[in-house]
């Protein structure tokens, strides 16, 4: 089975998602023998293609565009449309974020592939593959057999381990593709940084963060009484809850947030999607209150309350007086 | 001049209770849904687009579902928003899309009304792919931007400035020729409710209906195995015990970890 994985580069630099490109690769390889190749599209990308070819033993296709120092996805289907002619790959892989989603889908429909996206187990069962991924914020999952070649993926970013071989390596090879003239209908002009100054998550011993469970903005003063009781603690929340004001998004934890690693984390009212639980991986330990028995947060939770936070906040924080007041 | 906007908008299940699994579809069993709503990116999409006719009044705004009948309620939510038409294509194949061939029916219908600007939700609540957006600009060479959280619309020049937000507090700064296809990330404003006065409206305003016989057109690119619960991993302990047991108990387990602000005395 050929395997065609497609890394990013952004303002010369190589993403560390390559890696788990590697670690898909290395599952394939543990069942079905075939070619690796990956492709590094960006701005000035050399360098990396020889590192690459050389430390991992694959042949990497290197391709080279002033716009393409900046993400392009448009660009980058082109190029692997190109690359795909000559080379036909089974398996088409990216790194899972949503421009790797709009590459997957422009693609597969060119070359009549399946497209998979968010991709977090792949089984072989009697010479077939199922590929497993989340529905309904990982309360399902699902799995899928695809019917037409190639297959085009991406791969959540972390769901596959990737173990560097001990021993030499026989170098790949690094070769150059060019691309196709690029139309003028999207252009890439810069990057911009937040210029978020809070560092409020980042600093707390103790974070209280509060999900769209909390049901209206009034309840946000709960969070902020339940967080007056612990030791330098910060108030955070969902991207739901930043998304409706409740919180600035300098607060907000998660993918699209911030990576946090406090002592405790307090999940109130969190359902416990993918997107918001790969900010807490860090945590010390993590105490979901939430009254669904069936919220997926409890799956990362060290220590579960299944109550109503309306009611069972005012009650902690009425214990905590009493029992600091005697 | 900018004259049609076409916002996609997919009906999802009220998923607040828990989803009891239908093997033989397989999805989520219909009985369990209550009611079918906008999903949540393509409310905020929807409240793009009209935020756009406001400045533009020549504009239109279509709103535009794939579905059977019983999700009509939410094209109708659409009107009442402020969507001045909702195009309604039948179709009634029920569980896990296949994302290829909804953006075929929708490129189809889009490719015939000559929209200058397509927007869609970043992706669907229910099956979360975020696949439907980029195939529709593929399949009508539309550029394309994904996860905008800001656009700025330039008319006269046909152009339109997108902020599309990455990983790790980054963003791209990016320019897209109309016509263009954006996918909208939640946060980009604050959806409005719908006024008394376009409810009414919405209620005697026809749709337009398209029917989709090519339900089995083409082949399928993939099948499904199976649809399960995810495996019980967790290591969580649950606290027992009413409520005041379990505030006790929780209380303790901080205390003991040295994190409360001021010590407890033992009760």
């Amino acid at each position: 089975m050929d395997l065609l994985l497609i890394a990013e580069s952004i303002q010369h630099q190589l993403l560390p998602t390559h890696i788990d490109l590697l670690a898909v690769a290395e599952f394939f390889r543990s069942f079905s023998p075939g070619r690796v190749r990956m492709l590094i599209p960006g701005g000035n990308v050399r360098e990396m293609a020889s590192e690459i070819a050389e430390t991992h033993g694959i042949d990497v296709i290197g391709i080279e565009h002033d716009q393409l120092g900046l993400p392009h996805p448009g660009l980058v289907s082109d190029a692997i449309k190109k690359i795909t002619k000559q080379y036909s790959p089974d398996v088409i892989c990216l790194s899972h974020t949503m421009r790797a989603c709009q590459i997957a889908a422009s693609v597969a429909h060119y070359t009549g592939g399946a497209c998979i996206s968010a991709v977090e187990k792949i089984r072989e069962e009697q010479g077939r593959l199922t590929f497993r991924r989340s529905l309904f914020n990982g309360k399902l999952l699902i799995e899928i057999i695809p019917q037409t070649t190639p297959t085009v993926l991406t791969v959540l970013s972390g769901a596959f381990r990737f173990q560097k071989k001990t021993g030499a390596v026989n170098k790949g090879s690094v070769t150059f593709v060019d691309l196709p003239v690029s139309s003028d209908k999207f252009i890439p002009l810069e990057l911009l940084a937040s210029e978020d100054k809070d560092n409020a998550v980042e600093e707390a011993d103790t974070i209280v963060s509060a999900g769209r469970g909390i049901g209206k903005s009034d309840n946000m003063a709960l969070i902020r009484e339940l967080s007056e009781i612990l030791k330098n603690s910060a108030v955070a929340g969902s991207r739901t809850v930043c998304d409706l004001g409740w919180l600035p998004y300098s607060r907000q934890i998660g993918e699209t947030g911030k990576q946090v690693a406090p002592q405790l984390y307090l999940a109130c009212g969190i359902s416990g999607a993918r997107q918001h639980t790969v900010g807490i991986q860090q945590a010390r330990t993590v105490i979901a209150i939430n009254t669904d028995p069936h919220a997926v947060i409890f799956s990362v939770a060290d220590f579960g309350i299944v109550e109503d936070l309306t009611t069972f906040i005012p009650l902690l924080v009425g214990k905590y007086r009493q029992q600091t007041e005697g | 001049m900018m004259k049609h906007i076409l916002v996609c908008i997919k009906a999802v299940p009220d998923t607040s209770s828990p989803l009891r699994i239908d093997d033989a579809i397989p999805w989520v069993d219909e009985h369990d849904i209550k009611e079918y709503r906008m999903n949540r990116f393509d409310e905020f999409a929807l409240e793009e687009a009209i935020r756009i006719r406001e400045k533009l009044p020549q504009v239109t705004v279509d709103a535009l579902t794939v579905g059977p009948d019983r999700i009509r309620p939410v094209i109708r939510r659409a009107l009442a928003v402020g969507a001045d038409n909702g195009i309604h294509i039948r179709d009634e194949t029920f569980g896990f899309g296949d994302a290829h061939r909804i953006a075929a029916l929708i490129a189809g219908y889009a490719a015939a009304n000559r929209y200058d600007l397509i927007l869609t939700g970043v992706l669907a609540e229910d099956d979360m792919q975020g696949l439907v957006g980029p195939f529709i600009a593929e399949m009508l060479g539309l550029p394309c931007a994904t996860v905008v959280v800001r656009q700025d619309l330039n008319p006269s020049e046909k152009t339109i400035r997108v902020t599309c937000e990455m990983e790790a507090g980054l963003s791209e700064l990016a320019v897209l020729q109309l016509p263009a296809l954006l996918t909208i990330q939640s946060g980009i404003n604050r959806p409005r409710y719908p006024s008394l006065s376009n409810m009414l409206k919405s209620r005697s305003k026809e749709l337009i209906h398209i029917d989709n016989r090519e339900t089995e057109k083409g082949e399928s690119h993939f099948s499904i195995h199976s649809i399960q619960y995810p495996p019980e991993e967790s290591h969580c302990i649950f606290l027992t015990g009413s409520a005041e047991d379990k505030a006790d108990k929780l209380l303790r387990i901080i205390s003991e970890k040295s994190l409360l602000r001021k010590r407890i005395g033992i009760p």
